[in-house]
């Protein structure tokens, strides 16, 4: 009986606890956002553009295929805009080049009848820093559909050094990834759909009489050769067996015991450089392999994406039929194959070879062409190449599909929303059947989609558990259709449901696979063990081990020399390589200075305080070279011979952070700042105009916040990135008085702003915290203000929401002169030289190698190659950013942004100025207090620091 | 003279214990040279003005003056830290003993998985980050998620960021983080405990529970609630990376400072080594005549 009671009580004791918090979040309830105002219906008809589907049901094209093939060169086109007709480039004559601007050209094309084409193509690109090549083609003035915007024509890259060459290895002997190039050749591609949504090219239905067709870039630089309208017929393959029977008429010398192995890694072209040898030490059977150091020996890191291929150099000894074979690894879809178009010379040799699936392999394995019978491919005597592209094959109607009912999604969302708010009062009535006449329909239509998804998926009968994300979805549609009242209470599953189907595309779309080496030999040959026994194994992972005991890890560079210079870097694993690379290549023997580098994330004063600071620190924050110069520990640079040619390539302002009493301490390195993003669909949707001025910024806010979605605003109280330096600077405020002595918050027009900053929070409610990631892209945030390098994550990792957002300069201010200053504040890192450096003339050596727009451009590109577009690097060196692949729109605005930018300095006690600005933010914005008296008492207490800080170093 | 005379006597004394001296050898150069040493380098440098790159410079007791006279922040953080030493410390301790006690009458199976539970917290270190996730300041963090869809509050609360939240959020998180500290101790106790005298209470009159916990059970586990009350002391008065964790350092308008906070913004923000060293100093004092104070305490338990 006692034990009850006690048991018991342990169990209130524990409900005491969590009930506390609650009790306490009761109290702080806030009664703002009644969604009463919004009663009116808010029927807003989403009007999209045709797609390729919708176009293809409006025409017979079957009927209309057209047995001629029209040639469009540079001889008979009708009007050029901004490219220039010329008569030979590389072999080929009358092409047409486009230089690095925006260019259409138009040509006129006569059909006798109605007509449908598929479209071919020929070009080269011109090396530029861009990664492929975006166009779009138009009929008779407007693009036809949607997809015809958005075409992607590839480039192709090597690897710059021959294919005879073995990689170069590091002091250890470990390889080190080859240098990417871009290799220009005449190409001729056929226009498909450029995320692989539809299994078949493009095409284009002409009807009888005059047309006109342009072909437009936007700035990325080719030579156009021709294009090619032709007969859909043409693209129609034999089947393996009608083409066995066809080249079995042909000589067949094959040799029995022909053998050769292609090593995979090692190909003759790509389509980005992204596609580097990577390695694995998993199995000796590897090729090649070594126990103690690194061999790249295998390819396919980030070989998923439709349109992706790899190409290889083969040669066959005679004339006759080979046996094709990979040894790969697939270990990531274990649902279904990885899919490979295989072209051999620039073609498909038969039908079966559009699709080739490589099967969920977690270790290595051997796979020949073909399922039930083995396919052969026929090659004359001498080299040919074989391509491996990436497709999605049978899966591109699903993701087309699946994709159009996610968009539907998103949109049922964003109205339901405007509804009801993000956090529905689940006991009022919202009536959304009614606000939303359409909605049961459209909710109706996207179950029925995805139950064909599903059939078709079944039709497989091996894609069960596929299926069952699929069936959670449809059943919640299908009970909204029935029970539309239930809608507002089950809204964030349905969110959550929205997000799993984007993912689950996104895991239909990417295709992995990775290659070890490919096989060519005569039609019976043995093929070799994937993998070694587990006898192999052992012996294999013992040398391992035991070649730890001699090799050495810690740093990267090989013997101490007296030149030697120790630089520690501020940041990832991979920074260190390239930089190792990049020092390697082009530093080490360029200024026979040797460079120890060490990757060390720890403040500098510990290291100043054991005598073991290093000569250089690269990737430094932006506050601390002045904290520590004032300290006497950093070197200042002004003086150095050719100073003054580094600072002429960046921003006049990007310096003044680590100037302090008139002396420079540290070069910048990367330099970012603010940018707007806003989502054009819900912009048109809801009928607004992109704000240029605060005051129209902060109409549009209230509009946004009327229909229940959010605005965002960067909050920091780390740094000078937020709105509010941006306001002040603005509107002609400045932070610190002319002798940087003390704060200058007293002026009207900074009290002004830090009004306006706080009105954002009090009077429009802005969330503080937000993911702003994910609601931009859901689009319960069509607005926001980030910093600009946020534009890749969007672009790499929101793909559905393509087209649909823009980046523009932040708001700005009008002046009585009648401009509008767009002035907006940045953040960066830098690098800086220690006072105590016993080698300095060296270490300035290196400092500005690593400063100059060459160096900082081609870190920045190698970075990209292996970390991805998102992680692009956003140097401070202006000439260097104009080597990052920004398209030049892109680039445009954010130069235009760039002009603008203004930097905060950094003074003795500069930290106390951003904490205290955010404490007075707090105290206005959640204790309602007045904000000039928040602003005035905690400015005082910043103004104390800072002369005390100057008192205690004698700056005064 | 006499002086003299002990001095050799405890010369004498030590060549006479010569074997134990050499045993305790190992511990007490440790203990010198990892904690005394420090502990007198704090105090010498909390009279200087030291930055850690350049020398320190004696500055008599400037340090001192300032911590006390015109320190603000200073304040708050002692404030807070005496919340969380007599408040928090002795509500941590009290729930500590009743959940060892409930959990001392479970079954063997029962009480393995009971003291896994409750001594996680303290395992897991770090763990106390997830308690940014459940407190998140965003409209989607749990709690407010939770509150939200209840219908409590339309707008989320910043649990975390809102000064006159964080205090509330740190209590509850470190009771449930120091729960764990004495438990461990007490379960141990409890175990040790001589069952024949609770027969032999029993028969002498004992009437209750509470009277068994007080008049035997305590004076039997005298060493083992002495050593939790001394843990908890220590625990509370360096709670730190919990609020820098959770609220930032600083915190809002430095609401949940606390005195080893403001050592960490002094010593390593600011590098202010030698004020840092007299707040450490003054950490120290408290620290100490604390655990007097609870130790005459408990030497009244169970009298």
């Amino acid at each position: 009986m006692v034990k009850g009671w006690q048991k018991g009580l342990g169990i209130l004791l524990s409900v005491i606890f969590m009930f506390s918090s609650i009790t306490i979040a009761v109290n702080a309830e806030n009664t703002y956002g009644d969604s009463d105002a919004i009663t009116e219906a808010d029927n807003i008809s989403v009007s999209d553009e045709l797609s390729y589907e919708e176009y293809l049901k409006n025409i017979n094209e079957e009927e209309n295929y057209s047995a001629e093939e029209i040639l469009l060169t540079g001889n008979n086109t009708l009007k050029i805009k901004n490219a220039e007709q010329k008569s030979e480039y590389k072999g080929k004559k009358n092409v047409v080049e486009i230089g690095q601007v925006a260019s259409e050209i138009t040509w006129e094309v006569n059909v006798s009848e109605d007509s449908f084409f598929f479209i071919k193509i020929n070009y080269i690109p011109i090396e530029y820093k861009g990664k492929e090549i975006s166009y779009s083609l138009k009929l008779n003035g407007s693009v036809p559909y949607k997809e015809l915007g958005t075409l992607i024509l590839p480039i192709r890259w090597v690897d710059s050094l021959d294919l005879e060459e073995e990689l170069k290895t590091d002091a250890y002997g470990n390889d080190i990834i080859p240098e990417q190039e871009q290799k220009p050749e005449w190409s001729t591609v056929t226009v498909y759909e450029s995320r692989g949504f539809y299994d078949e090219p493009l095409g284009i239905m002409l009807k009888a009489g005059k047309n006109t067709i342009s072909f437009s870039t936007i700035g990325e630089p080719l030579v156009l050769e021709s294009i090619v309208l032709y007969s859909p017929e043409k693209e129609k393959l034999l089947s393996y067996k009608e083409y066995y029977e066809e080249y079995s008429k042909k000589e067949q010398n094959t040799k029995n015991d022909f053998f050769k192995t292609i090593q995979a890694e090692r190909p003759v072209a790509k389509t980005s450089p992204i596609l580097y040898p990577t390695y694995d030490r998993s199995d000796p059977n590897l090729q090649p392999s070594s126990p103690s150091s690194i061999k790249r020996n295998i390819i396919g890191k980030g070989w998923e994406n439709y349109g992706q291929y790899l190409e290889w150099e083969i040669e066959a000894s005679e004339s006759g039929f080979y046996r094709l074979a990979f040894k790969y690894r697939q270990s990531e879809k274990q649902e279904s194959s990885s899919m490979r178009k295989l072209y051999v010379d620039g073609s498909i040799p038969f039908e079966e070879a559009k699709e080739i699936g490589f099967e969920y392999s977690r270790g290595y394995s051997v796979m020949t062409l073909g399922d039930k019978e083995e396919f052969f491919i026929y090659l004359d005597k001498g080299k040919h190449t074989i391509r491996l592209e990436v497709t999605l094959g049978d899966f591109s109607e699903i993701v087309r599909t699946l994709s159009q009912v996610q968009e539907k999604y998103s949109s049922i969302y964003r109205r339901i929303i405007m509804i009801t708010s993000t956090s529905p009062d689940i006991y009022r009535d919202y009536d959304i059947e009614i606000e939303i006449p359409t909605l049961s329909d459209e909710l109706r239509e996207m179950a029925d989609k995805l139950k064909s998804v599903q059939a078709l998926l079944e039709g497989d009968g091996k894609y069960t558990a596929d299926t069952k994300t699929l069936d959670e979805i449809i059943i919640q549609l299908e009970s909204f259709v029935e029970k539309p009242y239930t809608i507002p209470e089950r809204l964030s599953r349905f969110n959550s449901n929205n997000t799993t189907l984007s993912t689950y595309i996104s895991s239909l779309q990417i295709q992995p696979l990775e290659l070890d080496y490919i096989i060519l030999s005569s039609k019976d040959s043995e093929l070799p063990n994937a993998e070694a026994n587990f006898f192999e194994k052992m012996l294999f992972e013992i040398k391992i081990f035991l070649s730890t005991f001699s090799n050495e890890y810690t740093s990267k560079s090989a013997q101490k020399k007296d030149n030697t210079i120790e630089v520690w870097l501020n940041s990832g694993r991979e920074q260190l390589n390239v930089l190792t690379s990049l020092i390697d290549s082009s530093f080490k023997e360029k200024y026979d200075i040797n460079v120890e580098l060490k990757l060390i994330h720890c403040t500098l004063v510990q290291s100043i305080l054991a005598d073991m600071e290093p000569d250089i620190m690269v990737g430094i924050s932006r506050n601390d070279p002045v904290d520590l110069a004032l300290r006497g520990a950093i070197e200042s640079l002004d003086e150095y011979d050719g100073f003054n040619e580094i600072k002429s390539e960046y921003n006049k302002e990007a310096f003044i952070p680590y100037i302090l009493e008139n002396k420079t301490y540290a070069i910048p390195e990367t330099q970012t700042f603010n940018m707007m993003f806003y989502r054009t669909d819900i912009f048109e949707e809801l009928g607004l105009s992109v704000p240029k001025t605060w005051d129209e910024f902060y109409n549009v806010s209230k509009m946004i916040i009327h229909k229940n979605m959010e605005v965002g605003l960067p909050y920091s109280n780390a740094d000078f990135t937020g709105i509010f330096p941006t306001l002040v600077l603005q509107n002609g405020g400045e932070f610190f008085n002319e002798t940087q002595t003390a704060m200058a918050f007293d002026s009207v027009q900074v009290i002004e702003s830090f009004k306006t900053w706080t009105d954002f929070y009090t009077q429009l409610s802005f969330s503080l915290f937000k993911d702003d990631y994910n609601r931009f892209r859901t689009g319960e945030m069509p607005l926001s203000i980030m910093n600009y390098s946020f534009y890749n994550t969007l672009a790499v990792a929101a793909p559905e929401i393509t087209g649909k957002w823009a980046m523009e300069v932040v708001p700005g201010t009008a002046k009585s002169d009648g401009s509008v200053d767009y002035t907006t504040t940045a953040t960066g890192t830098a690098a800086m030289m220690m006072a105590d450096s016993d080698k300095k003339d060296a270490s300035w050596k290196f400092l500005k190698w690593w400063s100059s727009s060459e160096i900082q451009a081609e870190y920045g590109n190698r970075l990209e190659y292996i970390l991805g577009a998102s992680a692009r690097y956003t140097p401070a060196n202006m000439k260097a950013f104009e080597q990052i692949p920004w398209s030049n729109s892109e680039r445009d605005i954010i130069l235009e942004q760039w002009n603008y930018v203004r930097e905060i300095s950094n003074v003795p006690g500069s930290y106390y100025v951003t904490r205290n600005i955010d404490n007075a933010f707090r105290a206005v914005t959640m204790r309602n207090q007045n904000y000039r008296e928040a602003l005035n008492y905690w400015t005082s207490e910043t103004n104390k620091e800072i002369t005390r800080k100057r008192n205690q170093y004698g700056l005064n | 003279m006499k002086n003299k005379v002990n001095k050799e006597s405890l010369w004498h004394q030590i060549v006479l214990n010569h074997r134990n001296y050499v045993l305790l050898f190992p511990f007490f150069f440790f203990f010198v040279l990892f904690t005394v040493l420090p502990v007198l380098t704090a105090f010498y440098y909390s009279f200087t003005d030291y930055d850690m790159i350049n020398p320190a410079r004696f500055t008599g007791i400037e340090n001192y003056a300032r911590l006390f006279l015109e320190d603000d922040v200073f304040l708050i953080a002692l404030k807070n830290t005496i919340i969380f030493a007599f408040i928090t410390g002795p509500v941590c301790y009290i729930c500590a003993f009743l959940f060892a006690w409930l959990i001392n009458e479970l079954s063997s199976g029962l009480r393995l998985l009971a003291i896994t539970i409750f001594y996680s917290p303290v395992l897991s270190g770090q763990l106390f980050t997830v308690w940014a996730f459940i407190f998140s300041s965003d409209r989607y963090g749990l709690i407010n998620g939770l509150l939200m869809n209840l219908g409590i509050i339309n707008e989320p609360i910043y649990w975390l960021t809102s000064p006159e939240m964080i205090m509330p959020v740190l209590i509850v998180v470190q009771i449930w983080m120091s729960l764990g500290t004495g438990f461990l101790s007490f379960v141990a106790g409890l175990k040790g405990t001589d069952k024949a005298l609770y027969e032999a209470g029993s028969i002498d009159g004992i009437r209750n529970r509470f009277q068994e916990l007080w008049y035997i059970t305590f004076p039997q586990m005298a060493p083992q609630l002495l050593f939790g009350a001394v843990m908890q002391i220590v625990s509370s008065f360096s709670v730190g990376g919990i609020s820098t964790s959770l609220a930032g350092n600083p915190s809002p308008e430095y609401a949940g400072q606390t005195i080893l906070i403001h050592i960490s913004d002094y010593g390593s923000v600011r590098y202010e080594m030698g004020y840092a060293s007299a707040i450490a100093v003054v950490l120290f004092v408290l620290m100490f005549f604390s655990n007097k104070l609870i130790t005459k305490l408990l030497s009244r338990v169970g009298s």
